[in-house]
C-alpha cells in the first residue's frame, strides 16, 4: 500500500503548510496576498488533471473562472440569490457548457485544440464586456460579500482559512481521482493509447469528464475570487487569466497535483512582491513558461522530486 | 468462437491481409506462423479492432464485430499482447495490470473522488487479483517497480498479465516469446498451457519459435503473402511440402541469392 500513504503524507504536508503560511507571514496585504494564490491553486489543481493527466490543453479555462465569478456577481448582486447557491448555479452552467463543448472540442488534437478552447474562453470575455446592462462592461461591477445563514464571510484570516481549506479539499478529490481506475486509464492514455483501448477504456468519455470537472473547480474558485475580491472586471474571464493558469500548471510540473499548486503560489506571489513582474507580465510569462519547456520540460515538483529520489538513493 | 471470412486488408497498393478464412473453436491452444510479412500481425490488428478490415467478416460468437473500435471488442472478451511492447512506462508494473483490470471495476467518477466503500472494495479486490497475476507470471517482487525499469523478458510477461487482468475468453498473444532466452521461453510455453487448461481462455499465438509452436499448439494455421497457405495439426504442418517451401524454399532461394551475389 505505498501509493495511499504517499497521497496522506503530501495531504498532510499541504495542511501543515497552510497552517503555517498565515503565522511566518503576519499582515493584511500578505494573507491577501496568501488568498489569491489559494485561489489560483484551486483552478490549477482542476486544469492540471485536464493538462497533466488527460493530456490536452486548454486555454480558455479563464472563461469557466469567470462563469463562475459573474454568476455569483449577477446573481447575488442584483438579483438577491443565496452566495451558496449562485455559486452552485455557476457549477453548473461551467458543467453544463463544458459537457456541451468537450465532445467536438475534444476530437481535436494540438493546435486545433488550443485554437478551439482559446476561442471558447474569448467568447466568454466579449460576452462579459459587452453585456453592459448585467455586467457593468469593461468597468466591472461590484460584488456583495459572501453570507450563509446571515453569517458574514469577512477579514483576511476568515478568507484565508475558508480558501485553504476549499484548497485542501480539492487537493484531496483530485489525488482521489488520479489514484483510481480513471486516472490510471488518463495515464494509460499518455503511455500506450492503443493498449489502453484494447483493455477497454473508453478513452473520449474520460477526457470529457476531466473536462467538465476542472470547468466546474474553476468555476467555484470563480466565484469565491468574486465575494473575495468584491469588484469584478472581465479581465478575470480573459486570455492573459487563462495563460496565467496553463503557465502555474506547466512550471509547476504537469501531472503533479502538488506541482500545480507550486506553479500557481510562485506565479501569483511573485508579482505582488516583485513590481517589476507587474510592468512585464506578459513577457515574463512568456519567458517563464520558454524556459521551463527547455531547461525542465516535466516542470518544477517532479524534476526535483526526481533528484531528491536519486541523490537520497 | 472465433471466425474469419474473406477478410482483406489493404494499405494503398499493398495486400497486408487478402482473403483469409479460418475457424477457431472454443478452447485449444492456436497458433498463426508464416515468414515476415505475411500479415500475421495485421491479422491480430483486425481482430481486435486496432485495425479496420477493407473487407470480410470477423464473427465471434455468430456475430459480426468486424471494424468495431478495441473498447467494444475488451468488453465482448477479446484481449491481447503486442510484438512491439505496449507498455504503461509512465506507471508502476501494479498499475500496469490494473489498467488491464479496468473493465471489472467500479469506475463512478463520485466513487473515486470520495473514496466511498464500494470503490475501495473493488480497488482491493482489484489489487489482489493483479498481485496475483503477478505472482504467476514471476513479477510479484517488481509490482511497485515503474515499468520502465523492467528487462525486456519481464515486459513480455508483464503484457501477458496485463492481457490475463481483464479475464479474456480469446486472448491473442503476438509473439510472446521473441527475445526470450530457452528458459524464459519454456516459463511462457508453461503459463500459456496453464492459461487454456486451468482458466479455460482460448488462445491464438503468432510465434516464430517454431519449438514453442510445435509443443504447445493444437491447431496451426499457415499465413504466406496474406493468403492461408495451409491449416492442421503440428504434425501436419511439419510436413506440408507447401509449407516447407514457404519456409524453408524462401530460405534457400536467399542463400542463393545472397551466395551468387
Amino acid at each position: 500500500m505505498r501509493l495511499p500513504s504517499s497521497r496522506h503524507l503530501g495531504l498532510a504536508v499541504l495542511a501543515a503548510v497552510l497552517v503555517l503560511l498565515p503565522l511566518a507571514l503576519p499582515g493584511t496585504y500578505a494573507l491577501d496576498v496568501l488568498t489569491n494564490v489559494g485561489i489560483a491553486a484551486i483552478v490549477c489543481v482542476g486544469l492540471n488533471l485536464l493538462i497533466g493527466y488527460a493530456g490536452q490543453i486548454s486555454l480558455g479555462h479563464a472563461g469557466f473562472f469567470g462563469i463562475g465569478a459573474y454568476a455569483s456577481a449577477i446573481l447575488v448582486t442584483n438579483e438577491g440569490w443565496p452566495p451558496l447557491l449562485a455559486m452552485l448555479a455557476g457549477m453548473a452552467l461551467s458543467g453544463l457548457l463544458a459537457f456541451a463543448v468537450a465532445r467536438p472540442i475534444l476530437a481535436l488534437r494540438g493546435h486545433y485544440l488550443a485554437m478551439a478552447t482559446l476561442g471558447l474562453g474569448i467568447i466568454v470575455s466579449i460576452v462579459l464586456s459587452q453585456e453592459v446592462e448585467l455586467t457593468g462592461g469593461p468597468d466591472g461591477m461590484p460584488v456583495d460579500p459572501f453570507t450563509v445563514a446571515g453569517l458574514e464571510l469577512t477579514g483576511p484570516l476568515a478568507w484565508y482559512a475558508t480558501v485553504a481549506v476549499s484548497l485542501l479539499a480539492v487537493t484531496w478529490l483530485s489525488l482521489n481521482l488520479v489514484d483510481s481506475p480513471i486516472g490510471r486509464a488518463l495515464r494509460a492514455v499518455h503511455g500506450a493509447e492503443i493498449a489502453a483501448r484494447v483493455c477497454g477504456v473508453d478513452t473520449t468519455a474520460y477526457k470529457v469528464m476531466v473536462f467538465v470537472l476542472s470547468a466546474v473547480i474553476a468555476s467555484y474558485a470563480g466565484s469565491l475570487y468574486a465575494h473575495f475580491a468584491g469588484w469584478l472586471t472581465p479581465d478575470e474571464a480573459g486570455f492573459l487569466r487563462s495563460i496565467q493558469f496553463v503557465t502555474m500548471v506547466v512550471l509547476g510540473g504537469m501531472a503533479s497535483t502538488f506541482g500545480a499548486i507550486v506553479g500557481a503560489a510562485l506565479l501569483t506571489a511573485l508579482p505582488q512582491f516583485l513590481t517589476v513582474f507587474h510592468d512585464y507580465e506578459h513577457v515574463l510569462l512568456g519567458a517563464v513558461m520558454m524556459a521551463t519547456m527547455i531547461f525542465l520540460p516535466r516542470g518544477l515538483v517532479p524534476t526535483l522530486a526526481t533528484r531528491c529520489a536519486r541523490s537520497g538513493g | 468462437m472465433l471466425e474469419v471470412r474473406g477478410l482483406v486488408c489493404h494499405f494503398g497498393g499493398v495486400r497486408a491481409v487478402d482473403g483469409v478464412d479460418f475457424t477457431i473453436p472454443e478452447r485449444g491452444v492456436h497458433a498463426i506462423i508464416g515468414p515476415n510479412g505475411a500479415g500475421k500481425t495485421t491479422l491480430f490488428n483486425l481482430v481486435t479492432g486496432v485495425l479496420r478490415p477493407t473487407a470480410g467478416e470477423i464473427l465471434f460468437h455468430g456475430e459480426n464485430v468486424a471494424g468495431r473500435p478495441p473498447e467494444a471488442l475488451a468488453r465482448l472478451g477479446i484481449s491481447r499482447t503486442f510484438q512491439n511492447l505496449r507498455v504503461f512506462f509512465n506507471m508502476t508494473v501494479l498499475e500496469n495490470v490494473l489498467v488491464g483490470r479496468h473493465l471489472h471495476l467500479y469506475r463512478g467518477a463520485l466513487g473515486a473522488l470520495f473514496r466511498t466503500p464500494r470503490f475501495r472494495r473493488s480497488e482491493a479486490a482489484a489489487r489482489d487479483f493483479a498481485e496475483h497475476l503477478l505472482a504467476r507470471v514471476g513479477l510479484a517482487d517488481w509490482r511497485h517497480r515503474p515499468a520502465d525499469s523492467l528487462p525486456y523478458g519481464a515486459l513480455k510477461r508483464l503484457e501477458i498479465a496485463r492481457a490475463l487482468a481483464a479475464e479474456p475468453r480469446l486472448l491473442l498473444l503476438d509473439e510472446p516469446a521473441a527475445g526470450c532466452n530457452e528458459a524464459e521461453t519454456r516459463e511462457i510455453a508453461e503459463l500459456i498451457a496453464a492459461v487454456e487448461a486451468e482458466d479455460g481462455v482460448t488462445v491464438v499465438l503468432v510465434e516464430h519459435d517454431m519449438q514453442l509452436v510445435m509443443n504447445v499448439c493444437d491447431h496451426i494455421i499457415v499465413l504466406d503473402h496474406g493468403r492461408k497457405l495451409a491449416e492442421g495439426t503440428a504434425r501436419e504442418i511439419r510436413e506440408d511440402p507447401r509449407v516447407i517451401e514457404a519456409y524453408l524454399g524462401r530460405a534457400a532461394r536467399e542463400f542463393a541469392h545472397a551466395a551468387g551475389g
